[in-house]
């Protein structure tokens, strides 16, 4: 009987249970299309973070990132690629030689980082060609000396394709290393970004410059999912226990960092959304409850239990958040689809973290359904609790002195 | 009929915490209702007709005395006792009717039987039995703002006596009802007093009432000034 009660309480002032119904449909469908939003665009921005520069997980020798040294190298690096490689998470390992040299071109010099790529994994990996908007890429087994420089270095050293440019610096061995370079490409996007100071060389021939034949610095691992990396930098271990591998929230920290606190601003907008929702349901309840005052006291005359009085009180919260998140699941879930499909496109790109976005796409995952359904029935059984306390306690004489 | 059903023992009851804002409802009441009575209070408004009721029902709780029902002390009782104990013991009809406006006829009868966890042919028997007997079989069905104010105190009446409580407490039942309706009611409630053997104690400013009742009971200023059975 109090099962139908609470359903049928609902009904009483159908415009003001429409409203609420209204305002907690579009709370749920508007925090879950955030989230969905918010973990498709998050997603885009480590994809594109990661597989530009970083790869998902670095191995290099344990304290190479805090302190580089040409010394610190990773011997049989081709053996090491090929143990990874084995693992099914893995995409492609693409090694790195990294370094500093002095350029000159045109009686000018610039300090700048070398960056030793091997050309054809280096494509597979981080589609580096597709960031060079002027030139072409290296051959996939380049031997030769040819340098693809910064688009800053360019504009410093007016620099420009087919021209020759002189790197100094010193060799592993102690030597001193100088050559000859030809310029076959110009790096760099249209926002400013790690390439624009860089100065890449074919893998072979920044070993060949720094004598550190059969020796990298970096091995960037790719995974087929990013989320993987923490647990695969976990599992990753080697004989040679001077190499240590990192997954990219710690080889980027500062990236992740700003990404959390990203999330975390989103969050408190979250919170807002549910706290207004969560205000509104609890004016609803209070109202409806106080308008009930004089009905409570006859069912506690009858004979109905204070926690019976409570639990109606709660069920009729319960059936309208029940309600109002199905509704809602099937919003979300037709808006969220169309997101994933088409996305919302930006009229220009949208510069992020050293990248770009041009569009942003939701991403369906159970989350963007979970968190808004708890949220829901959880701010609806909290906005419930004060209005069924309030009149289960109440005396029977004085609630039936109300109009 | 020499059955005690309420015993009500030196009972006062004062309103109010100081002393300018302090009302003394009812000052040192002794009463004894035996079972199958049709017993009427009356008196003027603040004589402590309601009050009487109130604490009687275990509604309100006497500044002092006691009130015993069936042997019982109410003005003992936890919370949930009294809600189980008037539940099982007590049937109430009100001024305004108050029925639950989201039930029907039927279900607003049954309720108290749903409590006591009755079970459903057995309720439906008693629903039926009880609404023949106020005149609205068929009616079961309707919701209360489909019924006239004198068919609402019929549920009303049916309600508070489909689970044969002890006593019957009525709190100006006819205050708002035309005097036609009323006087039907009242012959109705003497009807099921006689069948049942139902005790009822009505508040009432109502003469038909007065004229019908078998014992009066007339309240003054917290007191009880007169005692009549007819």
């Amino acid at each position: 009987m109090l099962f139908k009660m609470a359903f049928r309480n609902l009904l009483r002032n159908k415009r003001r249970t429409l409203l609420t119904s209204l305002m907690m449909i579009g709370g749920y469908t508007f925090i879950s299309m955030s989230l969905a939003l918010v973990n498709g665009s998050y997603g885009q921005i480590i994809s594109a973070f990661t597989e530009q520069y970083t790869g998902h997980v670095q191995v290099a020798n344990n304290d190479f990132v805090e302190n580089p040294s040409l010394q610190k190298t990773i011997a049989h690096y081709n053996d090491r690629i090929n143990e990874i490689e084995k693992n099914d998470l893995v995409r492609i390992v693409a090694p790195r030689i990294y370094s500093e040299a002095l350029l000159y071109s045109k009686n000018k010099t610039f300090g700048a980082e070398i960056v030793g790529i091997d050309p054809k994994r280096e494509m597979d990996a981080t589609h580096y060609d597709k960031r060079i908007f002027e030139g072409i890429p290296f051959d996939k087994d380049d031997t030769n000396y040819k340098a693809i420089i910064g688009k800053k270095i360019a504009k410093i050293l007016s620099a420009k394709i087919g021209e020759d440019i002189v790197l100094i610096s010193q060799g592993a061995d102690g030597s001193i290393a100088n050559d000859i370079f030809k310029i076959v490409g110009i790096i760099g996007t249209e926002q400013e970004g790690k390439d624009d100071y860089r100065v890449y060389l074919p893998l072979k021939t920044a070993a060949e410059f720094y004598t550190l034949y059969g020796r990298v610095h970096e091995l960037s691992i790719h995974l087929k999912d990013f989320n993987k990396a923490r647990n695969f930098a976990q599992n990753l271990h080697f004989t040679d226990k001077n190499l240590i591998a990192r997954p990219w929230q710690i080889v980027e920290s500062d990236f992740y960092r700003a990404m959390n606190a990203d999330q975390r601003a989103n969050n408190i907008s979250i919170f807002i959304l549910i706290l207004m929702v969560g205000v509104g349901i609890l004016n609803t309840i209070l109202m409806s409850t106080l308008e009930r005052t004089r009905e409570f006291g006859v069912l506690k005359a009858l004979g109905t239990l204070p926690k019976q009085l409570f639990s109606l009180i709660l069920m009729e919260g319960i059936f309208l958040s029940l309600i109002c998140t199905a509704v809602g699941l099937i919003f979300s879930l037709s808006l969220n689809y169309y997101l994933t499909k088409n996305g919302i496109v930006f009229s220009e790109p949208i510069p992020v973290a050293g990248t770009t976005i041009s569009e942003l796409r939701a991403q369906i995952s159970l989350d963007s359904y979970l968190y808004p359904t708890l949220l829901i029935i959880l701010t609806t059984l909290l906005a419930t609790l004060y209005p069924g306390i309030k009149s289960s306690k109440i005396g029977v004489s004085e609630a039936l002195r109300e109009i | 009929m020499d059955e005690i059903i309420f015993d009500v023992k030196n009972v006062t009851k004062i309103f109010g915490e100081t002393e300018e804002t302090k009302v003394n409802a009812l000052k040192n009441v002794k009463l004894e209702i035996h079972r199958g009575e049709f017993t009427a209070f009356v008196g003027p408004s603040g004589s402590g007709k309601s009050t009487l009721l109130n604490v009687m029902s275990g509604f309100d709780t006497p500044s002092s005395g006691h009130v015993f029902l069936s042997n019982k002390e109410i003005d003992k009782m936890s919370g949930n006792e009294l809600s189980n104990f008037r539940r099982d013991h007590i049937g109430f009809i009100f001024q305004s009717y108050n029925l639950i406006p989201v039930l029907t006829v039927k279900e607003n009868v049954e309720y108290v039987m749903t409590l006591q966890n009755i079970d459903k042919d057995e309720r439906d028997r008693k629903v039926s039995q009880y609404l023949k007997s106020v005149g609205l079989e068929g009616k079961e069905n309707r919701y209360p703002s489909q019924l006239s104010g004198g068919q609402q105190q019929r549920v009303a009446v049916a309600r508070a006596m489909v689970s044969n409580p002890d006593i019957v407490i009525a709190d100006e039942p006819t205050a708002n009802l035309d005097s036609k309706t009323g006087t039907d009611l009242i012959d109705m409630m003497l009807e099921l007093n006689e069948k049942f053997g139902t005790t009822f104690i009505f508040s009432t400013h109502d003469p038909i009432i007065m004229k019908k009742a078998k014992r009066l009971i007339t309240l003054k200023d917290g007191q009880i000034v007169s005692d009549e059975t007819k």
